[in-house]
């Protein structure tokens, strides 16, 4: 289990979110790090996009990170966030119990607590079983390590590590740019005094990219 | 009406017009929307469902209230309360006078907007001024064109639960269009075989839940709650029987068998419906069946220990053709009617407007009982004798002939086949499946695909797998 300071520095994993989506708070697009390549791609005027919403979010997940379902935000070790919890929230239904027959008409003002909530989850515990054993780590495997630190986040094991994130959860490769943005929040999570920056730094780069439109979205 | 706008829609326009809506004391008129489609039969809004009564009204109940539109119309017709005869005389003149005029000020001509397929009493609803780039060379995605990494991925997510994996979207991205385009259907017809897409709590029975309504508490049979009334399973098993591998989707309202599902098991890894001529807890006999109207939980929760059913048959049409009458939706009123057989009041004023359509609509479930003597959901011979006689005067006299859609109708099972023949159905059906894929109201520069998506689906078989391999394919679906 990583310790709790994983959960506090959130607000970093954030941070290093709105780098990697090029939002800022008001949801404007915010321009990129000088080394970023993405191309310059026109807003669509459909605008035809939608929340994944629980199950795809549950599936995806699971697959993307290879955990068993149970394995994925499990309240008291016995209530599935996705298919119980926070079904609702998350756009599910209840039909046989509440009568909630069809899908809120918008997101809820606690979807994005919900949606953060399962995919930290999902993302702690990858990294939790990356590091417990890296020799068969999925995502973070091969990271130059002393003791609980990165050596290197800007290292070429590093870079792989991250642009493995992004092929699992957004089944594309990173970008520089990205690749930049997410190793450059390490600084922050080592200066945070958190006492295995490596392993959190882990879970929160998988958090930004798990939480982004280009995931959460469709 | 094919085009409802979203609530919020409605709600900014109410917010607009509360200092400056029209408020009359004038009755509605539930004929309105039939007249106005004899006047305008080519309209988007009424080529392939009824108008529904908010095209004029923001509220029909006393103190009546109009829309922009419905104002204008109002006080072309002279401000007054008119009879009938009046009212349906005077009406096409009165569209006529207005439909130069912009009653909604939003730039746009009433009758522009009547037959561009937006809604002449609502600013909010416009022609669609997207702007769409001339060339999409060098972009990540073809906006506003078919782009097959995009369509493969939402093909995947909504008929499979699972996004695609960064091969898939290269092999199909590197395909030409012709190639591509056949990986899709490839990818449908995989996901609709699917446990995700035809399983318990997937994608069918999600669809289905709002026409069963199931309630865990009074479930019998699997997992049955305290007060077992019913089950639900088979409900499902057949809704689902009726939407897969190519079956009538009609079975849902004319099926005279049962369908069982049979779980996975370690050679079937996905749930299989076998029909069935009977089964153990559903008790209509064979020629009084009519698919999932007369399921022993659709007869138990909706006509439970009433003389006449009307929460059944209203539920039976909001369900299958799309109408909701409580929204004064799909109103077909005979003449003559309602008749109050059982003295709820519902010849005044304020309850006949949709009662004229809804009463003839229940006479046919008057032999379907629910709960209580007789046995639960059974249909009965002479129900209403044996069993409410005492409860009022004329009530003896519901008669079992009813009517949908303005025609009359015999039984329960002529008028559910007549249902499942109608435009209305086909057209629910298809909505159905394009608010769950598109996620929104079809708009006016949809409302040709969405018509010929409901011409194509009566024209192969009523088949959804059919009508969802046409769907896919569609702009409104597969263009970023």
């Amino acid at each position: 289990m990583l310790p709790r300071s994983a959960l506090s520095a959130c607000l970093l994993a954030c941070a290093a979110a709105t780098i990697v989506t090029g939002c800022d708070d008001d949801g404007d697009t915010a321009p990129l790090p000088s080394s970023s390549a993405v191309p310059a791609q026109p807003a669509s005027p459909k605008a035809r996009v939608r929340f994944k919403g629980d199950r795809v979010l549950a599936n995806d997940l699971s697959r993307d990170l290879g955990l068993e379902p149970t394995a994925i935000c499990n309240e008291l070790g016995s209530h599935p966030c996705t298919s119980e919890v926070h079904k609702v929230t998350l756009g599910g239904v209840d039909a046989y119990d509440r009568q909630i027959y069809v899908p809120l008409g918008t997101t809820a003002p606690t979807t994005p607590l919900a949606a953060e909530r399962v995919v930290l989850s999902a993302c702690l515990e990858r990294a939790k079983r990356d590091f417990a054993a890296p020799d068969s780590a999925l995502l973070f495997g091969g990271l130059v390590l002393d003791g609980p630190k990165l050596v290197d986040v800007h290292g070429e094991a590093a870079s792989a590590a991250i642009d493995r994130v992004y092929v699992a959860l957004l089944a594309r490769h990173a970008t520089p740019g990205e690749i930049s943005a997410v190793a450059e929040s390490y600084a922050s999570i080592e200066a945070s005094g958190d006492p295995t920056p490596a392993a959190t730094w882990a879970a929160l780069s998988c958090f930004a990219v798990g939480t982004s439109v280009e995931f959460l979205f469709y | 009406m094919l085009r409802r706008p979203p609530p919020a829609v409605w709600i900014t326009l109410g917010v607009a017009l509360v200092s400056a809506v029209p408020w009359g004391t004038a009755e509605a008129k539930p004929t309105g929307p039939s007249l106005f489609c004899a006047t305008y039969p080519t309209s988007p809004a009424c080529d392939l469902a009824a108008v529904s009564c908010s095209y004029c009204h923001d509220r029909t109940a006393e103190p009546v209230t109009w829309n922009p539109f419905g104002a204008a119309l109002h006080s072309a017709l002279g401000g007054g309360t008119l009879s009938d005869a009046d009212y349906a005389s005077k009406l096409p003149g009165a569209l006529g006078a207005i439909s130069a005029e912009d009653a909604d000020a939003d730039g746009v001509t009433n009758e522009d907007e009547i037959f561009g397929g937006t809604l002449p009493g609502d600013p909010a609803s416009l022609p669609s001024t997207d702007v769409c780039p001339a060339d999409v060379s060098g972009f990540d995605y073809r906006v506003c064109q078919t782009d097959y990494r995009y369509l493969l991925r939402k093909t995947s997510i909504d008929f499979c639960g699972f996004s695609p994996r960064l091969a898939e979207l290269d092999a199909i991205g590197a395909a030409d269009d012709a190639t591509a385009s056949q990986m899709i259907d490839a990818t449908l017809e995989a996901c609709m075989a699917s446990e995700y897409f035809r399983g318990p709590d997937g994608v069918l029975w999600t669809l289905a839940h709002r026409k069963i309504k199931p309630l865990s508490s009074v479930k019998s049979g699997e997992d049955a709650g305290i007060i077992p009334l019913a089950d639900y399973d088979p409900d499902y098993a057949l809704f689902v029987y009726s939407q897969i591998d190519g079956a009538d989707a009609r079975l849902a309202l004319t099926a005279d068998f049962f369908v069982a599902r049979v779980p996975p098991s370690g050679s079937n890894p996905v749930s299989r419906y076998i029909p069935l001529d009977d089964l153990d807890g559903q008790n209509v006999i064979k020629a009084r069946r009519a698919g999932l109207v007369t399921s022993a939980w659709f007869l138990v929760t909706n006509v439970m220990f009433t003389a006449l059913p009307r929460t059944a048959a209203a539920q039976f049409y909001r369900a299958y053709l799309g109408h909701d009458i409580a929204r004064e939706e799909g109103l077909h009123p005979i003449p003559n009617e309602p008749k109050d057989h059982d003295a709820k009041g519902v010849t005044q004023a304020a309850c006949a407007g949709c009662h004229s359509t809804l009463d003839p609509l229940s006479y046919p479930f008057r032999n379907y009982n629910g709960l209580g003597a007789g046995g639960r959901g059974k249909y009965i011979p002479d129900r209403i004798e044996k069993f409410f006689a005492t409860e009022a005067p004329n009530i003896t006299q519901i008669p079992e002939a009813g009517a949908l859609l303005g025609e009359p109708q015999a039984t329960l099972v002529d008028m559910t086949r007549a249902a499942a023949d109608s435009d209305d159905f086909a057209v629910a059906t298809v909505h159905d499946y394009w608010m769950l894929t598109v996620g929104a109201e079809p708009t006016a520069e949809q409302h040709d695909a969405f018509a010929g998506l409901v011409a194509s689906f009566r024209a192969n078989g009523w088949s959804v797998a059919h009508m969802l391999h046409e769907l896919v394919h569609l702009e409104a679906y597969a263009a970023p």
